[in-house]
């Protein structure tokens, strides 16, 4: 099964499908770049990967729309090279193939308005699409109160879940759904391929929508390539997954 | 030519070679010469090199220096001093060097006293910590003796004024080379004396070594080599092993019978009185959390006598601040006892000590010695040492290393060869110094010990990272360091940060960063990446003698609270001690020996009395390991080496284990071990589980694993082949990879200007993996971090060695099926640590995993 519904919203790989918009999140363009700034001399390899997953996610949907729920790009204060070429390749990319491109502003783009004008598009806070809210996640919008929306769509967090049987863990990434203040949530995973995600079962969370209380409750959706994995709740992930090393602790160690 | 010193010159003919002021400073001081001093003195002077094998602090600064003094001694005389160096040298701590200043300031000072006039021979040192003021001095008036460590070296070779200086050394001495020569460091090190020697045209080389064997090979590092042959090399081999009095102590009666808790209090109680009985004790255990234990554990019991200012740790995760507070106590008689793990091993002042202690054995015989010679430092005096033994496998191998050390068998030395990331960093530096003909380069690179046999595909591969060529070409620019025309045969340096870049980011050492543990905010210490990743939540370790719950990871920082209890997690398996090989086959043959007593029917008192007098011990550890043996051999087979045993028994849930016991030390069993669970993995195709120690290992799995077969089908031919399969779905991989990237500047600690905070820096090891195996698999990093886990965390060389005895027949392979582990399978289980084989693809795996969650959870 390629396809999975939370609450009305379906899962295509590390896309969500909402009515006729395709959300994405976290692309991080030009972590290699930034990453080079601070002396570590990988090569530049993500772009072509996104593109290529982005292909086939595209192939398999008939979304018109596409959204970008957030740092699309890596750097903080400044603009690198490679995120200048790759983001408007990347706009270019979206142009051809999308009807409609929506911005939606993160942590990492304060300079994202910039290249929204280079491209004539239009950044926003958060986006409504139905009865579903897409905002970045990081911090909770001062009119609270106001929002009308059932659903919340974030990402921020890039969540994965590590999956372990004895030695052996394996980390995909993953959605995650729940609640908050009575409302849905939808956590999606990040759009990139250098880093893993935080393992849910035992990292700590960032976004203000995650907290103790909804926790516990999340469900966990899995994606490898397609395929989508439910996992069943944290909570009983964490159970299930707890199992007492084999180890003797009389055993001292000099 | 390598040849032994058989000479012994008379004090006469020493004092002939000498200049008449340092003759008389010397006959002012001393009776007479030291027995090195004797041996390598004369031949110093005549300009050969030579390497000297003797006990610390056996005079061992003028048994080096003695006739270089003299010899700047006459040119100041003459006026014939310029301001340049003279003589280098270099050793592997700041703190040596350091000493060695202090001591020389009394000949040089004395010296120049007795000539009544100005001689003006100065000495300083240059390390690390040294100021930029002095730095700058020191350009003007340069030392004509500098102190310093392989790394300032090499970035002296790359100051293009400073290395004028240089031109013209005459000596150098390389000190404590064993303990370079085993490691990334003295790798370096060697082509930075090429390098040296490239700019000078050749100088006289002094190694200062600790007894290692075989002798001869580290006078090949020393010396290197001249188109194929080495060097010549004069051995001056001093044998101490005479002044030793060296004993194996057991706490309890029967350390079989005992239970843990009384063999720690009674542990703790033998400490004691030991060290109430002498002046000045010095304790080594093998870990640093050992460490820490002890010096906790001591003060908590005899509070009225062990205190902070009488009791100190010194191992390397402690502040330098600490460690120096430690030295500096030790020196002026202040502190009762201190306890290390492998920080004291080496030569700096630590004053008089009359005791060593090993808590638990040290593993091989030359630790061993290396420790306990630490003790009795004065002329003449022996060295006295106890190894106090806290278990049966302990007290087996001390004894062994006991037999070993009193008949003068040490083990072979491993020094690694052919590592293409030092060479990236030192192919940079030559590249900075001036433009190669690539032909050229190699032949220099070649003369280096480890390099001897480099193969030029190997060298191309370097040079081909190096020019940034693993990169788009209209990319280049930010990645290359050099320039190679290949055309044209020739390399050099590329961008203008070269210089800066290079003496910023050289060394071998890897950064300890790893992940920063956190209690309450406060930063309680560092655990590795791998093992972070092993934690989950509930889990509670021990760090820094302390017990400790993990919380939650994010990204590389670790959030703990404070925890009691036993920990579920054993600490850091990776930072214990292999055992060494060759004291590993000892033990073997003596476990064969044993096993025939047994056999021949004799009785329990002979057994015994023949321990006694084979192994040197008393009549309660003779007794301990009669009982030891006695229990392996009624319930199952002795292993030794004759019989490789194999024992198959299963498991709480029908959990099928394979125990080899293969007693060959930890580094060959993660190459035997690693190999044959990818046979297994590949026949039956699922994962496997490894656990390893040094007295074998089991591989265990949910499915059928067939053991001996998948033995007999690893041969000496195939399991290099095997090995490198198995790695690679291994976690070993990835964090050596990190190292590796590191040392041949794909990742650099400092760049443009700034420091690289650890937290910034650290991408995970797997992920740079992942990314560069898809780029290329032959990558020079990739296939130097290969091979760093095979041949120097591993030993693939030995584990042959073992298949080979198989294959002859001389080894044969038994099989046992037992329903509760053998005795000697049970330490072994308790005691190993755990990897897995991956075979099962990602997503096979991810599949039947989930199939299982849900099946589990019911949803």
């Amino acid at each position: 099964m390629d396809c999975y519904n939370i609450y009305g919203a379906n899962i295509l790989d590390l896309a969500l499908e909402v009515e006729d918009h395709l959300i994405i999140t976290d692309l991080h363009l030009g972590y290699e770049e930034a990453l080079n700034y601070q002396g570590i001399m990988i090569p530049k390899f993500q772009y072509s990967k996104i593109i290529k997953r982005m292909e086939e996610i595209h192939s398999r949907s008939d979304c018109s729309s596409i959204i970008i729920n957030g740092d699309l790009k890596h750097e903080f204060g400044k603009i690198n090279r490679q995120e200048w070429r790759e983001t408007l390749q990347f706009i270019d990319y979206l142009k051809e193939n999308f009807e409609k491109i929506i911005l939606i502003k993160g942590n990492h783009d304060p300079l994202t308005p910039i290249i929204a004008k280079k491209t004539g598009l239009d950044v926003y806070p958060s986006y409504s699409v139905g009865n579903y809210l897409v905002m970045h996640g990081d911090k909770i919008p001062s009119d609270w109160d106001k929002i009308q929306e059932e659903t919340l769509i974030i990402g921020h967090e890039h969540p994965s879940v590590g999956i372990r049987s004895g030695e052996r863990m394996e980390k995909i990434k993953c959605f995650l759904a729940g609640e908050f203040r009575s409302k849905n949530i939808i956590v999606m995973p990040s759009f990139n391929f250098i880093t893993e995600g935080s393992d849910v079962l035992n990292e700590k969370l960032l976004s203000p929508f995650v907290n103790k209380t909804n926790w516990d409750d999340m469900r966990v959706y899995g994606v490898e390539n397609f395929e989508i994995f439910y996992f069943g709740k944290i909570s009983h992930l964490l159970k299930v997954q707890k199992e007492p090393y084999p180890y003797d602790s009389h055993f001292i160690d000099f | 030519m390598i040849t032994r010193q058989e000479k012994k010159y008379s004090d006469n003919e020493i004092y002939n070679i000498l200049h008449p002021w340092a003759r008389e400073w010397f006959q002012g001081k001393f009776e007479t010469f030291s027995e090195a001093q004797r041996q390598s003195i004369v031949d110093i002077h005549q300009g050969r090199n030579v390497l000297v094998s003797s006990p610390t602090g056996s005079g061992k600064t003028l048994t080096a220096f003695l006739s270089i003094i003299s010899e700047l001694t006459r040119l100041a005389e003459q006026e014939l001093l310029e301001d340049r160096v003279y003589c280098l040298y270099i050793s592997p701590l700041k703190a040596l060097d350091n000493d060695i200043e202090k001591n020389l300031e009394e000949p040089l000072s004395e010296i120049e006293n007795i000539s009544g006039r100005k001689l003006d021979i100065r000495k300083a040192v240059r390390t690390g910590d040294t100021s930029q003021y002095e730095r700058s001095k020191m350009l003007r008036t340069p030392p004509h003796i500098l102190i310093t460590t392989p790394e300032s070296l090499s970035i002296l070779l790359c100051a293009p004024k400073f290395r004028e200086k240089l031109s013209k050394v005459r000596y150098v001495i390389v000190d404590e080379i064993h303990s370079l020569a085993e490691n990334k460091r003295g790798v370096h090190l060697s082509l930075s004396l090429e390098r040296l020697e490239h700019l000078t045209g050749g100088f006289v080389r002094i190694g200062l070594s600790a007894t290692v064997h075989p002798l001869e090979r580290m006078a090949e590092f020393l010396v290197g080599y001249y188109y194929g042959q080495p060097r010549d090399c004069l051995i001056v081999d001093v044998n101490y092993l005479k002044q030793l009095d060296m004993e194996v102590i057991c706490p309890v009666k029967d350390i079989i019978a005992t239970s843990p808790d009384e063999t720690n209090q009674a542990m703790y109680k033998m400490l004691h009185e030991l060290i109430q009985e002498h002046k000045t004790t010095l304790i080594f255990t093998n870990t640093r959390s050992g460490t820490e234990s002890v010096v906790f554990n001591l003060k908590k019991r005899y509070p009225d006598r062990y205190h902070d200012q009488n009791i100190m740790a010194h191992h390397s995760s402690l502040s330098r601040e600490l460690r120096l507070e430690a030295e500096n106590k030790l020196k002026e008689g202040e502190l009762k006892v201190v306890v290390s793990s492998t920080s004291l091993e080496l030569g700096i002042d630590i004053g008089y000590i009359d005791l060593v202690i090993l808590v638990s054995s040290p593993k091989s015989v030359s630790r061993a010695l290396q420790r306990i010679g630490r003790s009795g430092h004065q002329l003449h005096e022996k060295s006295k040492g106890r190894m106090m033994v806290v278990d049966r496998d302990d007290l087996v191998e001390c004894a062994l290393i006991l037999k070993n050390a009193l008949e003068g068998k040490i083990d072979e030395i491993h020094i690694p060869e052919n590592c293409l990331d030092v060479l990236s960093q030192q192919i940079y530096g030559m590249a900075i110094d001036q433009r190669w003909d690539l032909d050229d380069a190699l032949e220099l690179i070649r003369r280096s010990y480890p390099y001897r046999n480099l193969k030029k595909e190997d060298y191309h591969s370097v040079l081909s990272y190096l020019a940034g060529e693993y990169t788009r070409l209209e990319e280049r620019y930010v990645y290359a360091k050099i320039w190679v025309d290949w055309d044209e045969n020739r390399m050099g340096r590329r961008g203008k940060l070269a210089r800066m870049l290079y003496s910023t980011n050289i060394g071998t050492i890897p950064d300890r960063s790893a992940a920063v543990v956190k209690c309450g905010g406060e930063v309680v210490g560092r655990i590795e990446e791998d093992f972070m990743e092993k934690l989950r939540k509930g889990d509670s370790f021990v760090l820094g003698g302390r017990i400790y719950r993990f919380n939650y990871a994010r990204g590389m920082s670790v959030n703990v609270s404070p925890a009691s209890g036993p920990p579920t997690i054993p600490s850091w398996f990776s930072e214990q001690l292999p055992l060494s090989f060759d004291l590993a086959m000892e033990i073997q043959k003596f476990r064969g020996i044993l096993e025939w007593e047994f056999k021949k029917g004799r009785t329990k008192k002979e057994i015994i009395d023949f321990i006694h007098d084979y192994l040197y011990l008393d009549y309660n550890a003779a007794h301990s390991i009669y009982q030891y043996f006695r229990e392996q051999y009624l319930y199952a087979i002795v292993p030794n080496l004759r019989t490789l045993l194999v024992e198959y028994y299963t498991g709480f849930g029908g959990r099928k284990f394979v125990v080899f016991h293969t007693l060959f030390g930890r580094r060959v069993n993660d190459a035997l071990s690693r190999a044959l669970a990818y046979v297994i993995a590949r026949r039956y195709r699922h994962d496997v589980m490894i656990s390893i120690s040094d007295n074998g290992f089991y591989l265990s799995s949910e499915g059928k694993i067939g053991g001996l077969e998948a033995f007999q089908e690893l041969t000496t031919e195939n399991l290099e082949e095997y090995l490198q399969e198995a790695i690679d779905r291994t976690e070993t991989l990835a964090g050596r990879f990190r190292h590796c990237a590191g040392r041949s500047l794909m990742i650099l600690r400092r760049y443009k200007g700034q420091e690289k905070s650890v937290g910034r820096q650290q991408v995970r090891g797997k992920i740079l993996l992942k990314f560069v195996k898809e780029l290329d698999s032959n990558f020079s990093i990739l296939k130097e971090a290969r091979r760093e886990v095979m041949e120097d965390f591993m030993d693939v060389k030995n584990a042959k060695k073992v298949l080979k005895l198989i294959e002859n027949g001389k080894m044969e392979i038994k099989r046992i099926d037992t329903r509760i582990p053998s005795p000697f399978a049970f330490n072994l289980v308790s005691q190993g640590y755990l990897d897995v084989l991956k075979y099962e693809e990602r997503i096979e795996f991810i599949r039947r995993m989930h199939q299982a969650i849900i099946k589990e959870i019911g949803e």
